[in-house]
């Protein structure tokens, strides 16, 4: 009887070691969330991206017809400096006329960018908009802008997932990965909970 | 046939001991969550080294938050170093926080001359990366001593990080950051996003260094 519970034990134990990796893979694939895409009214690019990825997929998008204008997230830095301005210049560069370009200047976290979508979407007369953010990033970014705003559309056109960006395959093996990703289920915790904003 | 003695009555008290004990388990764990968080100002911010004179200033300091630059400007201007040298990664498209904070520095009275930037790569997984890349420069510099600016969430894993790689390579080196900026982060720091976060931030990802060697 007690062998049988030691085999049991190490049964589990064995189970569990080789389906660790899976779980981790499948729950790090649980962060993303890519919709099949339609035209939308606009196109925002979260904050917080120093190589402007996601700025570089937004004005693709752009071209492609799928939303008239761009809204970028700024952050503001350094002696009076918002990352928003460098954007612009980015997206510029990129052939998007400044005119279509609308600058959100104060977005530090995620529910504060959804507070502050919400309030230009209105003014806008936006009712849908395509959001690109990073891979791991979609799916609590799009919760939380629903959340915020039920009554308008959302899109998710992630960044793809590959070098130089966050990837979910066996994230724990890359130390920069493991970081963002411990930090994005945290992240999650804290917007259910209604924690820090 | 084949029932085991005490029938219901077994069950029960088994359920009744598993359940105290995941209890006790819950509460012990709640109790070491708790705990752990309002360590964090404590795990993340490490001793500061009174000032003294160096070669040059490492100004990591640059949160707009907080009080680095001044801090900075303060230290040269009471003769502690003859340069200052601003560092940091991108923070979007060719825009580099040690630009505005050296803008900044002139602004409050330091001279052009004797303030330069240098871009730390944006790629790079831990500071133990960045620490050669910032050595090497203060060698090619000829500079023999630093007095490194951080701010208080990351001094204690700045400490731990760079002093090897900066005594490795022969160079003196003080850490030290701004009692105002140690006033403002740890004052009602669990109340702010920004403050916990930071520290937060800073804890897990020494805590994830160990575990990589390129980090170590």
């Amino acid at each position: 009887m007690r062998l049988r519970g030691w085999f049991l034990a190490l049964g589990l134990l064995a189970a569990f070691y080789f389906c660790l990796p899976s779980v981790l893979n499948a729950a790090a694939r649980q962060l993303i969330r890519a919709d099949s895409l339609i035209a939308a009214d606009a196109i925002i690019a979260l904050g917080g991206d120093p190589l402007c990825l996601r700025e570089r997929q937004a004005a693709e998008l752009y071209h492609r017809g799928l939303g008239r204008k761009i809204v970028i997230a700024g952050l503001p830095f350094a002696w009076g400096g918002n990352t928003g301005d460098a954007k612009r210049r980015y997206l510029i560069c990129r052939g998007v006329p400044s005119a279509d370009i609308v600058v959100l200047p104060e977005a530090t976290n995620t529910r504060q960018e959804a507070s502050t979508l919400q309030t230009v979407m209105r003014q806008n007369q936006w009712h849908s908009m395509i959001v690109v953010t990073a891979p791991f990033h979609s799916r609590r970014a799009l919760f939380t802008m629903e959340r915020h705003a039920g009554e308008l559309k959302f899109y998710s056109s992630p960044v793809p997932a590959e070098p130089p960006e966050w990837r979910p395959a066996m994230w724990w093996t890359r130390r920069r990965d493991v970081f963002i990703t411990v930090r994005e289920f945290i992240s999650w915790g804290n917007t259910l909970a209604g924690g820090w904003q | 046939m084949g029932e085991y003695p005490g029938g219901w009555l077994a069950v029960k008290a088994n359920l009744k001991k598993w359940g105290g004990r995941a209890l006790l388990a819950m509460l012990v764990g709640g109790a070491l969550c708790l705990l752990g968080f309002f360590s964090l100002p404590w795990l993340a911010i490490g001793p500061s080294d009174t000032p003294r004179k160096a070669d040059v200033i490492l100004h990591f300091a640059v949160d707009e938050r907080l009080n680095g630059d001044q801090f900075v400007a303060e230290l040269f201007r009471q003769g502690l170093a003859e340069h200052i040298l601003c560092l940091s990664t991108q923070a979007a498209w060719e825009v580099y926080p040690a630009e505005y904070s050296r803008a900044h520095l002139l602004e409050l009275g330091v001279p052009a001359a004797q303030v330069s930037t240098l871009h730390l790569p944006t790629a790079l997984d831990c500071r133990a990366q960045v620490m050669p890349i910032v050595v090497s420069y203060l060698q090619q510099q000829g500079w023999r001593s630093a007095l490194m600016v951080v701010e208080p969430p990351g001094s204690r894993a700045n400490r731990r990080v760079a002093a090897p790689v900066f005594a490795r390579a022969g160079i003196d080196l003080a850490l030290s950051y701004s009692p105002r900026d140690y006033q403002a982060v740890t004052t009602n720091w669990w109340r702010e996003h920004w403050k916990t976060q930071s520290m937060f931030s800073e804890v897990l990802n020494a805590g994830f260094d160990f575990f990589y060697s390129e980090c170590w």
